[in-house]
């Protein structure tokens, strides 16, 4: 799975969780961008992720998470190990 | 009494733990819109997944069968185990209550440093033969071990006959701010 199609599915999984339109998600998108995305929707995202992707952050990863881009790279590089 | 506490996550089968711990916070998970196989495959999970605190939950045998459950951890994580629990509750289901969407700005007042009892659940037919006193010196004997010098916990103020135990084992009120009281014990 190459890195647009990582980003797809995470903006998909964000926009449902937040109730936005897909167009509405960019790679810098953030938590500072979204009124919505406070830190239970984070932990929502986070597991939504994981589950799609069957993979998990450890706790260290979480806080290296501040937007969309580092979500699909931290997806990527887990993936490809 | 011989009670045995054996941590959950340690079964292959969590069906029962599952079920008990479903019943602890039925009205809970009445707020999402989940059917109650999916809310026991979300419990399994939760189990199984150290940032949760039902991570945390030990199982607790008389003679072989599981007669309930406990679950504690320290105070000072409640909120990052809350959330994650309250994050896999919230995959794949629509929200019936608004008070959820207020969850992270309303958790209750926290007590630091001391090992939080989370919650007991005693199977109804196991219910009134004093395995509560039991439970607690366990909760007790286990912050002990780890070097804990309080434990605290949530009760409704409702809940009479469990602030009743509560109160007889030691504990005071700490907090009485909202619906639930903070209670605490010195140890």
């Amino acid at each position: 799975m190459n890195n647009q199609e990582i980003f797809k599915k995470v903006a998909s999984i964000l926009s449902q969780i937040i109730k936005c339109d897909l167009s509405e998600i960019n790679e810098s998108t953030s938590a500072n961008d979204i009124d919505r995305w406070d830190s239970l929707t984070h932990v929502h995202l986070v597991l939504a992720v994981e589950k799609e992707f069957e993979i998990r952050f450890s706790l260290g990863e979480l806080q290296d998470l501040q937007n969309v881009k580092d979500m699909v790279l931290m997806v990527e590089n887990k993936k490809s190990i | 009494m011989n009670l045995l506490f054996e941590d959950s996550r340690a079964f292959d089968n969590l069906d029962k733990e599952a079920y008990l711990i479903y019943l602890a916070n039925k009205n809970f998970y009445k707020l999402f819109k989940k059917t109650n196989i999916d809310i026991y495959k979300d419990i399994v999970s939760m189990i199984t997944d150290e940032r949760t605190e039902m991570y945390s939950t030990k199982s607790i045998f008389l003679n072989n069968k599981l007669v309930g459950i406990v679950n504690f951890y320290d105070a000072g994580e409640i909120l990052l185990r809350q959330m994650f629990g309250l994050g896999y509750l919230m995959i794949n289901s629509e929200v019936t209550d608004k008070k959820i969407q207020d969850f992270s700005a309303n958790l209750p007042d926290i007590e630091d440093e001391s090992l939080y009892l989370s919650r007991i659940c005693i199977e109804k037919t196991h219910r009134g033969m004093g395995y509560s006193s039991e439970i607690l010196k366990f909760y007790e004997n286990s912050a002990l071990q780890k070097g804990y010098t309080s434990l605290s916990l949530h009760v409704h103020k409702n809940n009479k006959p469990a602030l009743n135990a509560y109160r007889k084992f030691g504990f005071y009120i700490g907090t009485d701010s909202n619906a639930y009281l903070k209670l605490l014990k010195k140890l």
